[in-house]
């Protein structure tokens, strides 16, 4: 008997750990970084990491403010039944039409978070919030204009990012709906559930109708469709703000994180050292795939940093750099958590990196063909 | 003690709010703001402010008994690390170590303008055929490289390096002056070329710093070494290129250096 209690307490002492661990990785991170400012912020290099790390934050916290105010809108004044209306039918439409979105509505990397988290949450399918999530920040004039510009007007070069693009972003959601089934693919917040942390624990839909709730449940994620309720302009409007403050701390500080960690590549990683392995095949692909991750770059502004790289690395691996960057890097890997459950984030990571590499092979091969 | 503690978890957004909200203004008061992104970027720093303006007057007015994430302070610590590296960051910019890591290979300006006046110059100086030669017969003049004993125009002026690197052909031979960070010892292009040869260079911003790469121009002297590492100079002199793995790499030769204080705009945009 007390063997069994003994084990039971293990368990549950197990448990709790791994419940803490990613509180704990965190406070080991906040710590070493505030460290690493006190102990050495008069070298050079912790000099370059402080202007690179806040250069990148002023550049993404404000889109993300702009995403995060977007979302709220999304949130406050558009309703569920609105937008299941303008979603096409069917399993493979709505997928198509979403990875071209961005044509649209245009949104970077950084924005488009707080915005897909909204949308879920309004109900769109799992699939079409992956292929907006994708094709949003690849599939648009701004990259389409920005790419051209760094090679110099190449048409080509311009086209095939946005073109190949847009059908990961497609191949990826299909590839994913195929493994999981709607709702499965994101975190309880995001799904219509009872209640949620943020109320009281006797929150139920059963409570919305009381007259508080509206009050109480204003930036909680329990499902409640604020939209569809009859209040004034002025109440949605708090709403909408209150959601979007909502959003703009949840994602933030996983884009701070995320911030963080590609401040320490661009200090410490040479990028020569990416570029030196061009003699071999698929290897250069395969590290400009690892540059693009690590460097957290904007997708209006990689194809410039590519484009530095001409000559010194094949096409395919500069279609891979710019392929990657906006669909898939260190602060996006830390930022999906907020939308998509564990299961579904490693095969969307799988399904985006075979695709990429897959891709790049293929124009590996049809450029080693044509030379 | 516990309300007091329920009242830090709904509070700690006013602190992080505040924070951010004065970093915005600070940079945008103070023009700092182009020391981390373009210039035109001011507009989104704005609609951040503002935004951000609204969100700390919603906090402020937020219902005390709203529960919210447990992990308050941890979450405070991290929402407030960029502010604590701004105050590390202030006056600061990228320098030598951001160029040796983000050198990706030979400074190199468009060929096809360019290489005609290579020819042209060559030809002029009346000893060379091509520019091959030219290195080749780089022998000890007043620095490493060929000078041209007749340049095409003699003009003087305040130019960038972008200047050079966007339209080399209309400044090709030209008596050019050109402020930048000095760069002595170079490993990679004392691979390339055989021998010490200093750079002056800047960063070009597209966006922000993260994606700033170095704009080079070598630096045809030996009488550098007065000259400290990183240090902000003029350099004036006559532009011209050198062909180097079929590339064309801007060169300013016969120079005369000078240091410079810092200017307030370090990046070219």
């Amino acid at each position: 008997m007390s063997i069994i209690n003994h084990e039971a307490k293990l368990t549950k002492r197990r448990l709790r750990f791994f419940r803490k661990l990613p509180v704990m990785i965190t406070g080991v991170f906040v710590a070493g970084a505030y460290l690493l400012l006190i102990i050495f912020n008069e070298t050079e290099e912790i000099k370059t990491l402080s202007v690179v790390f806040c250069s990148i934050m002023l550049e993404a916290a404000p889109f993300m403010l702009i995403g995060s105010l977007i979302g709220g809108v999304i949130e406050a004044f558009v309703s569920r039944d609105r937008l299941m209306a303008l979603m096409p039918r069917g399993r493979v439409l709505p997928v198509l039409v979403a990875a071209g979105l961005g044509i649209v509505l245009p949104v970077c990397e950084c924005a488009i978070v707080p915005v897909v988290r909204r949308l879920c949450r309004k109900g769109l399918p799992g699939a079409s919030a992956i292929a907006y999530l994708l094709g949003g920040p690849a599939v648009n004039l701004i990259v389409f204009s920005s790419t051209a510009l760094a090679y110099q007007f190449d048409w080509r070069i311009a086209l095939l990012r946005v073109g190949l693009g847009y059908l990961i972003a497609v191949g990826v959601a299909l590839l994913v709906q195929r493994f999981m089934q709607g709702r499965e693919m994101l975190i309880e917040e995001n799904e219509n559930r009872a209640y949620h942390v943020a109320c009281s624990p006797e929150h139920t839909h059963e409570s919305e109708k009381s007259p508080e709730h509206a009050h109480k449940c204003s930036s909680c994620f329990c499902g409640h469709n604020n939209a569809s309720e009859n209040s004034s302009f002025i109440k949605k409007l708090g709403l909408c703000i209150n959601h979007a403050s909502e959003d703009f701390i949840t994602a933030g500080h996983y884009l701070v994180v995320g911030a963080f960690i590609a401040s320490l590549a661009q200090t410490f990683v040479s990028r020569q050292f990416f570029t030196s392995f061009s003699e071999f095949p698929v290897l250069p692909t395969l590290m400009m795939v690892c540059l693009a991750i690590l460097l957290n770059l904007c997708s209006e502004t990689d194809a410039f940093i590519v484009a530095s790289m001409r000559g010194l690395i094949p096409l395919s691996a500069q279609l891979a750099f710019m392929l990657t960057g906006p669909i898939f890097d260190l602060k996006l890997l830390l930022m999906y958590q907020k939308i998509f459950s564990k299961r579904t984030i490693i095969l969307l990571v799988a399904s985006i990196l075979i695709t990429v590499l897959c891709v790049c092979a293929g124009i590996e091969i049809i450029e080693g063909y044509v030379q | 003690m516990n309300l007091k503690n329920e009242r830090f978890k709904v509070r700690w957004r006013i602190p992080v709010y505040t924070a951010w909200l004065v970093l915005l203004c600070k940079i945008l008061f103070t023009g700092e703001y182009s020391n981390f992104l373009r210039p035109e970027f001011i507009i989104i720093v704005i609609l951040g402010a503002v935004a951000l303006l609204i969100f700390l007057v919603t906090a402020c007015e937020a219902d005390n008994n709203h529960k919210h994430v447990k992990t308050g302070v941890l979450h405070a610590a991290i929402m407030l690390l960029p502010f604590f590296y701004y105050l590390n960051a202030q006056g600061e910019s990228l320098g030598g170590q951001a160029y040796e890591k983000r050198y990706t290979g030979l400074p190199a300006v468009s060929a096809g303008s360019t290489s005609n006046n290579v020819q042209q110059l060559a030809a002029r100086s009346g000893t060379l055929e091509n520019s091959e030669e030219a290195e080749a017969e780089s022998v000890d003049n007043m620095g490493i490289f060929t000078i041209p004993q007749e340049p095409i125009d003699v003009e003087s002026g305040e130019l960038t390096i972008l200047d050079l690197y966007d339209m080399p052909e209309n400044f090709m031979g030209k008596q050019v002056a050109i402020t930048g960070m000095l760069h002595k010892d170079d490993e990679q292009i004392a691979k390339d070329f055989g021998k010490n040869i200093p750079i002056i260079y800047r960063f070009v911003i597209t966006c922000c710093v993260a994606d700033a790469l170095p704009a080079a121009i070598l630096i045809d002297t030996k009488d550098y070494s007065k000259f400290a590492e990183g240090a902000w100079v003029r350099v004036k002199g006559t532009f011209s290129t050198i062909e180097k793995e079929d590339s064309m790499v801007p060169i300013i030769l016969n120079p005369t250096i000078e240091n410079i204080p810092v200017p307030v705009q370090q990046y070219m945009y």
